[in-house]
C-alpha cells in the first residue's frame, strides 16, 4: 500500500523544504531524564506491603495485652472462684478398691457425706494437716496412729473396721479423730485443700468438742487407696499458693495458712486444761511468733 | 530491529532496547510537539509522553505501529494542553469543514526548483511561518506525516478521526502551504 497516494496528500518538495528547517533537538536534560526513568522503571521494586502492615507494632502490642489479660482473668477465676473449688471438691473420685467399703455413700456429694453420713468410712477424714503447735508431738502422734490400728486401705477391706467407724459416729465422736487412719502420703497430698483441722490426740479433739465438729472440713475426701486422683483434686481445689506446700508438707506453713487465731487459742486452752503446759507454752510461743500483734486472752496471758 | 520489537524487548526488561527506540524517535517527536507549542512546553509535554509510554510498557502488545501509538499519546497530551491554555487551537479541530472554501480558492502552484541555497533557506523559513499559521488540526496532520512518517490511516488512528477527515486535513494543509510558497516562488 502506498502511504502517499497522491500529490494532494503528499508533496515531496514541501517535505524537503520542511526538513531543511527541522533541526531542533530536545535538550540533553530531557534525554537524561527520560532514559533514567526508563532504566529505573525496570529495577525490581521492594515488595509492596499491605496497608495494615504499618500498624503491625500496635496490633502486636494489643494482641499481647489481650492474651495477658485473658490469662490473668482465667487465673483469677480459677484460683479465687468458690464455685471452682467446690466443683473440684464435689467431683466424684475415681472408683478404687476402698470404695467397696463405702458403697452406700459413693454417689453422694463428698461434703454432705462428711458432715452427716454415719456410713462414711474412717478413711474419708483425710483433710487435716499437722499442727505446728503439736509439731513436737508429731513423731509420737505418728506412733500412736500406727499403734491404734490398720491403715485406711486395710480398714476398707475389713468389715470390722467399718463397723467400728459406725460405732464411733453414733457415739458422737468428731470426725477429726479418724483422720489418723490415713497414711501419711495421702494426708500430705490433701493438705491445704480444706479448712484447717489440726491433728490432735483424741483427748484434745474431744475436749475441743463441737467447735471442731462445726468446722467445714471436707472430711469425705477420697479414700487413700487412690492417691493420684486425690492429688489431682487437691491441686485443682487448693489456692495456688497452698498447692506446693500441700505436696511437700512443712511443719508449720500449712497449719499457719489454715488455722484461725481463735481456733489456735482454743487449742492452747485445751492443752492447758489437760495439764500439758509444756505443749501449751510451745504452741503459745508459736502463736505469738505468728501473730505478734494479737491481743491474747487474760487466761493465756497468765501462762508463764 | 523494528520499533515494535524494541518495545517488546524493553517490556521484557531490556533497558538498552528502550534507549535505541528513544534515540530513534526523540527528535521528530519533540519537533512534532514544538511546532504546536513552545520550546519549554514541548520538552515538558515530550517528557510526559515518554513517561506515559514507559508506564504502559507492561501492557504493550503489538497491535499497531509503535509510532502510531507514540503520536497518539502525543496528540492526547496536546489536546489536554490546549484545553488548559489555548481554546482557539482546540476550536480549529471542530471547524475544519469551513476551510473547504479556502482550499478551493488556493491556486495550484507550479513546481519549480529553487535557484540556489539562499533561496532554499528563504523558502524553508517561509514554510515554517506558513506552517505556524495553519489551523492546529491541519498542522498536526502535516507534522504527523512529515515528522512521524505516518500514513493517512495512521494519522487518522493517532488523532482519533476517520480516514477521510485525516485526508482532508492533509489536503488543506498542503494547499495552504503551497499557496504561501507560491508567493515566494513565482
Amino acid at each position: 500500500m502506498n502511504p502517499h497516494p497522491s500529490n494532494e496528500e503528499h508533496d515531496g518538495r514541501i517535505g524537503a523544504l520542511y526538513r531543511l528547517g527541522a533541526t531542533e533537538e530536545p535538550s540533553s536534560e530531557h534525554d537524561a531524564f527520560v532514559l533514567g526513568r526508563a532504566a529505573s522503571a525496570l529495577e525490581p521494586k521492594a515488595a509492596t506491603r499491605p496497608r495494615w502492615f504499618q500498624f503491625r507494632r500496635p496490633m502486636a502490642l494489643a494482641a499481647v495485652l489481650a492474651v495477658a489479660a485473658s490469662l490473668y482473668l482465667f487465673w483469677t477465676q480459677q484460683t479465687h472462684s468458690p464455685e471452682g473449688s467446690m466443683q473440684a471438691l464435689n467431683e466424684p473420685p475415681p472408683a478404687g478398691p476402698t470404695r467397696s467399703a463405702e458403697s452406700s455413700t459413693a454417689s453422694e456429694p463428698r461434703l454432705d457425706t462428711a458432715a452427716s453420713s454415719a456410713a462414711a468410712p474412717p478413711s474419708a477424714a483425710v483433710t487435716t494437716s499437722p499442727s505446728p503447735a503439736t509439731g513436737s508431738d508429731q513423731g509420737s502422734l505418728e506412733d500412736k496412729l500406727k499403734a491404734r490400728g490398720p491403715t485406711a486401705p486395710e480398714q476398707a477391706l475389713s468389715p470390722a473396721t467399718a463397723a467400728r467407724a459406725k460405732a464411733e459416729q453414733s457415739a458422737g465422736l468428731p470426725n477429726v479423730g479418724r483422720k489418723r487412719d490415713l497414711p501419711s502420703p495421702a494426708r500430705a497430698l490433701t493438705q491445704g485443700t480444706e479448712e484447717p483441722a489440726p491433728t490432735q490426740p483424741p483427748e484434745i479433739a474431744s475436749a475441743l468438742g463441737g467447735a471442731r465438729a462445726t468446722a467445714p472440713t471436707a472430711q469425705a475426701m477420697p479414700a487413700p487407696a487412690a492417691p493420684a486422683p486425690q492429688a489431682s483434686l487437691a491441686m485443682r481445689a487448693a489456692p495456688r499458693m497452698a498447692a506446693p506446700s500441700a505436696l511437700t508438707p512443712a511443719p508449720e506453713a500449712p497449719d499457719a495458712l489454715a488455722r484461725r487465731p481463735e481456733q489456735w487459742i482454743e487449742e492452747i486452752r485445751a492443752l492447758h486444761r489437760l495439764g500439758r503446759d509444756s505443749e501449751a507454752l510451745a504452741s503459745l510461743r508459736s502463736f505469738k511468733a505468728r501473730y505478734p500483734g494479737y491481743r491474747l486472752p487474760e487466761d493465756l496471758q497468765a501462762l508463764p | 530491529m523494528t520499533d515494535e520489537a524494541l518495545m517488546c524487548a524493553y517490556r521484557d526488561g531490556d533497558p538498552h532496547a528502550f534507549e535505541v527506540l528513544f534515540l530513534r524517535h526523540r527528535s521528530a517527536f519533540y519537533r512534532y510537539l514544538l511546532r504546536q507549542s513552545s520550546a519549554s512546553v514541548a520538552e515538558e509535554l515530550s517528557q510526559d509522553c515518554w513517561m506515559k509510554l514507559i508506564g504502559a510498557r507492561k501492557s504493550y502488545e503489538v497491535s499497531a505501529k509503535f509510532t502510531t501509538w507514540l503520536y497518539r499519546i502525543g496528540h492526547n497530551r496536546l489536546i489536554d494542553h490546549f484545553r488548559a491554555t489555548d481554546r482557539s487551537a482546540l476550536a480549529s479541530y471542530a471547524n475544519e469543514e469551513d476551510l473547504q472554501a479556502v482550499l478551493e480558492s488556493v491556486p495550484e502552484t507550479a513546481h519549480r526548483e529553487p535557484q540556489n541555497q539562499l533561496e532554499t533557506g528563504q523558502l524553508a523559513r517561509r514554510l515554517a511561518r506558513a506552517l505556524r499559521d495553519l489551523p492546529a488540526s491541519q498542522r498536526e496532520a502535516f507534522l504527523l506525516q512529515y515528522e512521524g512518517n505516518l500514513t493517512v490511516e495512521e494519522i487518522a488512528t493517532a488523532t482519533g478521526v476517520g480516514r477521510e477527515t485525516a485526508k482532508s486535513r492533509l489536503r488543506y494543509a498542503l494547499a495552504t502551504l503551497r499557496r504561501a510558497l507560491a508567493e515566494e516562488i513565482p
